[in-house]
């Protein structure tokens, strides 16, 4: 048919006209891509704040959907332990109950101590270190990769959480804010290679510095040569550094098998729902005059 | 003005095929980023994510467009607290490499596609530990990426038969098929 073989013909120029505008434009538009995100990680890479309003601008606009999702899934992880922790729920409860009398008396000691604490304090006239109150907020991604060790936590600026507030599990130290978007906060976790931390052990009062390195026991380092720590040696924070308030608890020293003196922290990141921020009392700061 | 039933139950089958197809992406990518709270997942975690652009980029090509892979990449970046720019680029990467390569895996068998797939992903954590190895200036631990290497292994057969009955239950329509034609027929002109 005359008709069908003009139509082809004319369908046929349309496509070498098209063609090469096409594949080009694909090629291009990738390759565009592939160098604009190449250009993005190495100004993160090497300039980090530059980026800091964009990681914000795009955490507080995904922290709501992460959160919505994260429910569900959260009560459903939550309930599959619960129904296959049955059988160890009666030999815990045992447990709690002896910890629980053992607290109690540690609990009279404490409020012995904390008067008496205070009453030479006042007696010296020691310069009290500012207070903190607590903000107790929901972690809602956990990114658990191998190369960065961080949790999201769902409360923010607007929250007063700033960066480089302290943040602590109900069992001790897990790290430190490192962003902080109106309604979300990023939490560097201790684990973390970029993770350091002035402590001290307790009992002999070395200080070292508690270094991440992706794994699950972080290590001690810059301890003399000459050092000798017992193992299980409980580590608290130093204060050093103005970062971290002093005696925070965070973990216990394990010597592995070639030497290296690492921590096993008390925080157990596996099972962290909820963390607490230290956030400064204003309460108890002096008013300026 | 006539009501016509089969325009509006074509275009809602057409919309609804992309909201399960878009729904299993992004439900690969929270899958990336909540937190489960579960041991295993604490340390090493799979990369759901590659999963599934992997998968729709050989078999579904037209859906993955690569800003959405940039994007998909950006957003997870921020999410998991990695460089901003470090999976766009290894997404984009991805998505430069197989949709030139796809056709080797198509109509082949799924030992094929998940060798293809074993490949991409040992490349995506070698480039990830050798860039960050050079950030911190040392080695890091291989045994972490080891255990995900692991792990992306033995969820893929999972995500890919999910994937999969998504793809059966919801074929490439006619439309999509002109279109993916025009655009390989242009290619090979």
């Amino acid at each position: 048919m005359p008709g069908n073989f003009v139509k082809r013909r004319i369908r046929n120029r349309y496509l070498a006209l098209v063609a090469p505008i096409l594949y080009w434009d694909r090629s291009f538009t990738t390759v565009t891509f592939l160098v604009f995100s190449a250009i993005l990680l190495m100004v993160s890479i090497f300039n980090p704040p530059a980026l800091v309003r964009v990681r914000v601008f795009t955490m507080d606009a995904l922290s709501p959907v992460v959160e919505t999702i994260s429910m569900p899934v959260q009560f459903v992880s939550q309930s599959v332990r619960d129904v296959t922790g049955l059988s160890q729920l009666q030999a815990r409860n045992a447990m709690l109950e002896t910890e629980n009398a053992r607290l109690k008396e540690w609990y009279q000691t404490a409020l012995l101590l904390e008067a008496e604490n205070k009453s030479l304090k006042d007696l010296l006239n020691l310069k009290q270190e500012p207070g903190f109150k607590y903000l107790t907020a929901r972690v809602i991604s956990d990114a658990g990769n191998s190369f960065v060790k961080s949790v999201l936590i769902k409360a923010g600026a607007e929250d007063g959480i700033l960066k480089g507030h302290v943040a602590l599990s109900s069992s001790g130290l897990i790290g430190r804010v490192i962003e902080s978007a109106d309604q979300s906060a990023r939490i560097l976790l201790l684990t973390d290679i970029n993770s350091r931390v002035p402590v001290i052990v307790e009992g002999s009062n070395q200080q070292a510095v508690l270094s991440g390195d992706n794994t699950n026991k972080p290590v001690l380092r810059y301890l003399p040569d000459d050092t000798k720590i017992a193992d299980g040696a409980r580590i608290i924070t130093s204060g050093h550094g103005g970062i971290f308030p002093s005696g925070l608890p965070v973990g216990v020293t394990a010597l592995d098998e070639a030497g290296n003196m690492s921590v096993n922290l008390y925080a157990d990141f596996s099972h962290m729902q909820y963390v607490r921020v230290m956030l400064p009392d204003e309460r108890q700061l002096i008013p300026a005059q | 003005m006539t009501f016509d039933l089969y325009a509006m139950t074509s275009r809602a089958d057409g919309l609804m095929r992309y909201v399960v197809l878009y729904g299993a992406l992004a439900a690969c990518m929270m899958a990336d980023t909540v937190s489960f709270n579960i041991p295993i997942f604490a340390d090493v975690r799979p990369s759901f994510t590659l999963m599934g652009l992997f998968y729709w980029t050989i078999y579904r090509p037209t859906i993955i467009p690569v800003w959405l892979a940039f994007a998909g990449g950006i957003a997870l970046d921020v999410m998991s607290g990695f460089p901003l720019g470090l999976n766009a680029f290894f997404f984009t990467v991805v998505l430069f490499i197989l949709g030139d390569q796809r056709r080797i895996f198509l109509r082949q068998s799924f030992m094929t596609v998940y060798m293809g797939f074993a490949l991409v992903m040992c490349g995506y954590y070698a480039g990830q530990w050798l860039i960050f190895s050079a950030v911190s200036g040392m080695y890091l631990p291989y045994d972490m990426i080891g255990g995900a290497v692991i792990l992306n292994l033995l969820f893929f057969p999972l995500v890919a038969l999910m994937m999969n009955l998504c793809h059966k239950i919801l074929p490439v329509r006619s439309q999509d098929i002109i279109r993916s034609s025009f655009r390989n027929s242009a290619k090979i002109r």
